[in-house]
């Protein structure tokens, strides 16, 4: 029977946590930017539904990736409180 | 100053601005790609943990990096096409700015030479009189016409000028043009909206069902993607807990929603039946409790409560026919056949569509395939069928024995029987064209939002005014295979042919009445729903023979036999030659033909014998294309 490795886990999970938090950061450039430049109210039209899309894909991307994170950050509180649930491979 | 003769602004519009824009999607798509590698790094670091939900947690995280590498693509994409956009616009510029100068050049040439053919004097006088593009008349010019030439000269080069500048416009709006549909092209876009089917306002929730952030979607929001497909796909993303819980919450919305899988429709639709029949039988106590009731009656003149009793008593009927009906569905026993040709019975009818604010329904006849829950994969023909005038819920028996019967009678098929709203309920009704041109619609949504098995033919049949429905649906962009009108009304109102059909013009249709019916037959050369089935003009639509009510005995009685009303409808009854055609055509094997009338002459007159009543007749026979 293997033994979990608590010790290595934990910071396995960290770096995801970290990692996950990365790809969670939402910054302005999710904004969508003025289009009175184009100059062509059929291009306006067009890129008024493509960018917000883009922009709105960004943004549910980084809260899936809080998600992810949220659900890492879980698992580790789950492996503190008990070690039955996790076992590390024996090197 | 604008010139005369030039049309709009090509070189309006900030290449600057529009760069900026496309330098606002790269810097997107470089940091989605950083958040795909973020995930990456995430995932490397879960190898060393093995436990069960490191082994999910990964899976999600990959997705999530893949996720990311399209929205990094897709702003990519717009990048690409916005400096592209820029760069064309950067070209159009220059030409619209040489176009224009070389105009106003000529523009101001006119001026020169008109200034040398009119002298100071002759402007005074009569230039007011002369517009730009004008000269004075030749015979003024006898002795020097010179002057008249080259002043007309000038202003064909400045015709020629303005014509070149009116080039570089409708190069813009080509270019505007490429570039819209360009933008709408990008595959991100295409993918999450389904080619532009989900409206804007649900563009967040298929982002969301994309990105794999489903706890937020209700019946609602799936409803408002509006999109048979992107709904399918959000549906499928969804855990079975979350499909249950949507069920359970929402029945009316998912009952109905073009998208979701008949057997979750069906589930649904049991709620619906159940609540409904629960609310009648709710209504019906309540009734009976209140004509029970003395106090009811208090003060009323005798006759006035004999007027009220009837008037509880009716609705007290009424309710209870509606929760028997109700429970009817719920109790219905049905049969299906598995692909080894086995018998299945189970209890309660396949109702996919149910809705009685709407008069909305529809039931299903065939298997389900238990992991799909929808129709297997290896039915092989999907036939709908729409009936016609006085169809209702309350009626529902008739239009879904008819569907029964056809499943009985063929194999390897499904069938639906469709009634997504109201039918006429009088003939007088039946001559409006409104309740086909509402139910047209529905009926094109319904079929795009059935899940065909690969390689299975669509068939789709109507009755009556349901004919009419499917013209209209057809003219509406209506995908089938083969279509057959049974005793048609017409092909819909306002459609000449077979022509006017996008998606099943070129398809096999088919028609079939009997030769005395009354209930359409009237109808056949009237404007009133479109062009005739029977009638030549069709374009195209073969005419079927009704027979013989026994299609094997040809001295059984004949369907017009059935009499002038009846017959409208007896040649939809097994066993028929009509019945057999009728499978024919939804499997695809063979038909029998309308045999013509055989007219013979004599001194006194003329005698009209039907083909199916000549000494001579043979059927004739031809395979379904």
């Amino acid at each position: 029977m293997t033994t979990p490795d608590l010790k290595v886990t934990d910071a396995d999970l960290d770096t995801v946590r970290a990692r996950l938090d990365d790809a969670a950061v939402s910054t302005l450039e999710l904004a969508c930017m003025a289009t009175f430049g184009i100059g062509s109210a059929v291009v306006e039209a067009a890129y008024g539904e493509v960018d917000p899309l883009v922009a709105n894909v960004a943004r549910a991307l980084a809260t899936a990736a809080a998600a992810a994170s949220a659900s890492a950050v879980n698992a580790a509180d789950v492996l503190e409180k008990s070690d039955k649930n996790l076992a590390k491979e024996p090197v | 100053m604008s010139l005369p003769g030039l049309n709009g602004e090509p070189a309006k519009g900030d290449t600057g601005a529009i760069r900026g824009l496309a330098t606002q999607s790269t810097t997107r798509a470089t940091l989605m790609t950083a958040r795909a590698a973020s995930c990456r790094s995430a995932v490397s670091a879960l190898v060393d943990v093995t436990a069960d939900f490191a082994i999910e947690l990964s899976a999600r995280i990959a997705g999530l990096a893949a996720r990311f590498d399209e929205g990094a693509q897709g702003a990519t994409d717009v990048a690409t096409i916005m400096n592209d956009y820029a760069d064309a616009l950067d070209v159009i510029k220059t030409d619209a700015a040489a176009a224009l100068s070389q105009a106003q050049t000529d523009y101001d040439f006119i001026f020169t030479r008109r200034e040398q053919a009119l002298n100071a004097a002759s402007e005074f006088v009569v230039g007011w009189g002369v517009a730009w593009d004008q000269t004075l008349p030749g015979w003024l010019y006898l002795d020097n016409p010179d002057y008249l030439t080259r002043w007309q000269n000038a202003i064909d080069a400045y015709f020629v000028s303005a014509a070149a500048f009116n080039a570089v416009t409708t190069r813009r709006e080509d270019l505007d043009t490429r570039i819209a549909a360009r933008l709408r092209a990008v595959s991100l876009f295409a993918v999450i909206t389904d080619n532009g089917g989900v409206p804007g306002s649900a563009h967040v929730t298929a982002i969301s069902a994309w990105a794999g952030s489903l706890d937020g979607i209700t019946a609602e929001s799936l409803a408002d993607l509006a999109d048979p497909e992107v709904i399918r796909r959000v549906w499928d993303a969804l855990d079975e807990s979350q499909r249950t819980r949507m069920i359970e919450e929402s029945p009316m919305t998912i009952g109905n929603l073009d998208g979701i899988p008949i057997g979750d429709r069906t589930r649904a639709n049991a709620i619906n039946l159940e609540n409904e029949a629960s609310k009648a039988e709710s209504d019906a106590a309540a009734l009976r409790a209140k004509l029970n009731n003395p106090a009811t009656f208090d003060g009323m003149h005798e006759r006035v409560a004999a007027q009220e009793r009837k008037r509880l008593m009716d609705e007290i009927a009424a309710a209870d026919a509606l929760a028997e009906k109700y429970r009817g569905f719920l109790e219905q026993e049905i049969t299906w056949v598995d692909e080894h040709g086995v018998f299945h019975s189970e209890k309660g009818a396949r109702v996919v569509v149910f809705d009685p604010s709407q008069e909305a329904i529809a039931t299903y006849h065939g298997p389900i395939d238990p992991v799909t829950r929808d129709i297997p994969q290896w039915i092989e023909n999907v036939a709908i069928h729409v009936p016609g005038t006085t169809t209702n819920i309350g009626s529902w028996g008739g239009p879904d024995g008819f569907g029964k019967n056809v499943y009985n009678a063929t194999s390897n098929t499904a069938v639906f029987v469709w009634a997504g709203g109201p039918l006429p309920q009088t003939i007088p009704d039946a001559t409006s064209a409104s309740y086909s041109q509402d139910l047209s619609t529905k009926l094109v949504a319904f079929r795009e939002g059935i899940v065909i098995p690969p390689g299975a033919d669509v068939i789709v049949m109507g009755h009556s005014y349901g004919g009419a429905v499917v013209g209209l649906a057809e003219q509406a962009g209506l995908r089938a295979d083969r279509v057959l009108y049974i005793a048609g009304a017409g092909m819909g109102d306002g459609v000449d042919g077979l022509g006017d059909f996008p998606n099943t013009g070129d398809k096999p249709h088919y028609s079939m009445m009997s030769r005395n019916d009354i209930v359409v037959g009237l109808i056949q050369d009237l404007p009133m729903h479109g062009q005739s089935p029977i009638r030549e003009g069709t374009g195209g639509v073969i005419r079927l023979e009704t027979g013989f009510t026994d299609a094997d005995d040809f001295d059984s009685p004949d369907i017009e036999s059935t009499g002038q009303i009846d017959s409208h409808s007896s040649l939809m009854q097994p066993g028929s030659t009509s019945f057999e055609n009728i499978i024919g055509v939804v499997q695809g094997t063979e038909v029998e033909l309308f045999s013509e009338s055989i007219i013979e002459s004599y001194g006194y007159g003329v005698i009209v014998t039907d083909g199916i009543d000549d000494s001579g007749y043979q059927p004739i026979m031809v395979e379904v294309k």
